[in-house]
């Protein structure tokens, strides 16, 4: 496992997040830590806040959404989501963010060249311009856009979906922003651009030492690529856990249930998948209790009844120091079988 | 193009026989997106098709159920070339070939309601409407979509229902051959399960035949009994799902297999990192896969002459596996832990990247 000794400093540190649209709570109180260099995975199934999360955390929420509680702080310094002109100066240089659909992402009519630059300038506006376009190169090729010079002069069109994608994180690691969040930054691209993208995430986190938080449903791909995944349903973080201990080692029925309906190479084939009974409830109307246990093999009376506690599964050892704790928001986390 | 496994003898004459199909694209300077296809599906069987965007393979399903024209080739459905049928009689035959599309809210009228929709199609196909009522109730109940859901308008539907409908409007007709057209993709992983299993409980009480139609190769593994890997317009492996799974002779299926995320601990080979940017038409002359090709980018015969698709010479003889490739099997994705550095001490300098390009 490659997690970073724990400094003094998180790259990143959200606590009790909480997020609204309207009336209904779509995020209930997310806490997550980053250390500088750590990979974090967030996934869970549509609708079950984590993509707002990442625009929360960017001040990118879309109308009628805001931020109604918690505290965010980059780098040690708070963030204050009201101070429009502060975000301006946070984004891209502390927190970035790499979406989903790179097509969309970029502008058309701009070549990829003074799409990176535009970024530079925003936060070095007194860079000169043969130094921005010698920055401009470098990015390229540290995404592994062969031929830069060339590349940059091209526009989004000209790129293929992989490449597209490359050259968004050019933009997005542009001003050496602390961590890196990328939601679903690989869901639009075939399975071998993806291992190619993922691939240059990794040595970006070596390379560059930025934190990556990646946001998506594929947990076969946080699973391998994170030092530690968080589990979300229904605007809660269910569970914490390092993803050596994933498979095998979850504690939490709903993350139980999501490993145990994957096809995962070893499963002898034509034995039939389990799945999860049932559809999450709508954020509006949430069941009393635990979110999850009117869905639960596991649920008892009692889980229907007050806030689940978050119970300690396992704590890191004193050799381990700084790797994760594995946290699970269940009554029974302790009771159910590992699996 | 070589013929797909002749063991017709063994089994019977295949379901499906569809021989050297070609569909292009595009006026004057057309491309073919299908360049001489030839597969066999036999009764009962799942065959999986897999393969990145601009394979072909939904190309392939629209046309074999004829969405599309064919521009040339055969498609036989138990002896009826179904390429050649026109009007009515293409219509009579519909009911025997159905398929399952990749967006469950595209393609349910939204204001039909659930029994209506898996209704319309015996209504459609002369069913007579004292029979039809109680086909359709035996149809909900099988996909759990009976009681009150019948009454309900698709809007009222999360997407794994919408796609229980849509399966139930396929299968109440009994066809022959289905063709699931990413029927999962765009669903959650724990409904994905729900789906597949339905498929599979369905096809054993009604003795259906799938085609399945897929860019995840853990559900093609988990639920095919044989697979093709489609590259640009060409079947570049076919072998049983074990098989294929277990030792893939193409470069290409290597990679491909490789390159899918897998849990931590249970990664079997290290990921196969293809050479520069997937073409999106196939070279003029020589091995489509040649330009991206870790065995094959600098030979010289794999850039001049395209691969036969041939039976699989040695241990995997026999077993029906073809391979279209000059060096089958040479590229071996390395086992996991042979080539993994040791973990960097934490003030360490960057490793050297795995798979430089």
């Amino acid at each position: 496992m490659s997690a970073a000794p724990s400094p003094a400093l998180p790259a990143l540190s959200v606590e009790g997040l909480r997020v609204a649209y309207g009336d209904v709570e779509v995020v209930r109180g997310v806490d997550l830590v980053v250390r500088p260099g750590e990979k974090v995975g967030v996934v869970g199934e549509s609708g079950c806040g984590k993509s707002t999360v990442a625009l929360a955390l960017m001040g990118l929420l879309a109308a009628g959404g805001s931020v109604t509680g918690g505290a965010v702080t980059v780098s040690g310094s708070r963030v204050d989501y009201h101070d429009e002109r502060a975000l301006d100066r946070m984004r891209g240089s502390q927190l970035s963010l790499v979406f989903q659909d790179p097509l969309t992402s970029l502008d058309p009519v701009k070549s990829i060249g003074s799409q990176i630059a535009e970024a530079l300038r925003r936060h070095s506006p007194r860079m000169s311009r043969a130094a921005v376009r010698a920055r401009c190169a470098e990015l390229l090729t540290a995404v592994g856009v062969p031929e830069p010079e060339r590349r940059l002069r091209q526009y989004p069109h000209e790129f293929s979906g992989g490449m597209r994608q490359r050259a968004l994180i050019a933009v997005a690691v542009a001003n050496d922003p602390a961590v890196l969040i990328a939601d679903e930054p690989t869901t639009a691209l075939d399975v071998t651009t993806q291992a190619q993208v993922v691939d240059l995430l990794d040595s970006l986190v070596d390379g560059l030492g930025v934190a990556v938080v990646l946001v998506t449903h594929d947990i076969g791909l946080v699973s391998e690529f994170c030092d530690r995944v968080l589990v979300m349903y229904a605007g809660r973080v269910v569970e914490e856990v390092p993803s050596d201990v994933l498979f095998g080692g979850a504690a939490h029925p709903y993350t139980r249930a999501l490993l145990e309906s994957l096809p995962v190479p070893g499963r002898p084939r034509g034995e039939d998948l389990a799945w999860i009974p049932g559809a999450p409830p709508p954020l509006s109307a949430l069941p009393p209790g635990c979110s999850f246990a009117p869905r639960c093999a596991w649920a008892q009376p009692e889980c229907s009844v007050g806030t689940p506690p978050r119970v300690v599964v396992s704590e890191p050892s004193v050799a381990a120091l700084g790797t994760a704790l594995h946290t699970a928001e269940c009554r029974r986390a302790l009771e159910v079988p590992r699996g | 193009m070589a013929e797909v496994e002749p063991s017709e003898a063994a089994a019977g004459a295949p379901l499906l026989r569809v021989r050297d199909l070609r569909r292009s694209y595009g006026g004057p300077r057309s491309y073919a997106v299908l360049d001489g296809l030839s597969l066999d599906v036999r009764r009962g069987e799942t065959v999986g098709v897999v393969g990145e965007s601009g394979c072909g393979k939904s190309t392939l399903a629209r046309a074999l159920v004829r969405l599309d024209p064919v521009d040339h080739g055969t498609v036989e459905l138990d002896g009826v070339d179904l390429a050649s049928l026109r009007g009515a009689a293409l219509r009579r035959e519909r009911r025997r070939f159905q398929m399952v599309f990749q967006d469950p809210f595209g393609s349910l009228d939204p204001r039909m309601t659930v029994r209506q929709l898996v209704e319309q199609p015996l209504a459609v196909h002369g069913t007579p409407p004292h029979l039809r009522a109680r086909l359709v109730e035996e149809m909900l109940d099988d996909v759990g979509l009976g009681g009150d859901f019948a009454d309900r308008l698709p809007p009222a539907l999360s997407g794994g229902q919408r796609q229980r409908v849509a399966i139930a409007r396929a299968l109440v007709l009994r066809p022959d051959i289905t063709v699931l057209d990413e029927p999962i993709s765009a669903l959650d992983v724990s409904v994905q399960a729900q789906v597949l299993t339905l498929l599979r409980r369905e096809q054993r009480r009604l003795g259906l035949t799938y085609l399945f139609i897929t860019h995840d190769l853990a559900a093609a593994e988990h639920f095919c009994d044989r697979v093709l890997v489609l590259y640009l317009g060409r079947v570049v492996e076919v072998a049983t799902s074990e098989e294929l799974f277990a030792s893939p002779l193409h470069p290409y299926s290597a990679a491909l297999l490789s390159a899918a995320p897998q849990p931590r601990g249970t990664r079997q080979r290290e990921r196969v990192l293809l050479r520069g940017e997937p073409l999106a038409r196939r070279p003029e002359a020589g091995c489509p896969f040649a330009s991206r090709c870790p065995v094959g980018h600098d030979r010289e015969v794999c850039r001049t002459t395209a691969p036969e698709l041939v039976p699989a010479s040695g241990v995997a003889a026999g077993g029906g596996h073809q391979v279209a490739c000059h060096f089958p099997g040479e590229l071996v994705a390395q086992p996991v832990g042979r080539t993994a550095a040791p973990t960097p001490a934490p003030d360490a300098p960057a490793p050297a990247r795995k798979g430089v390009r």
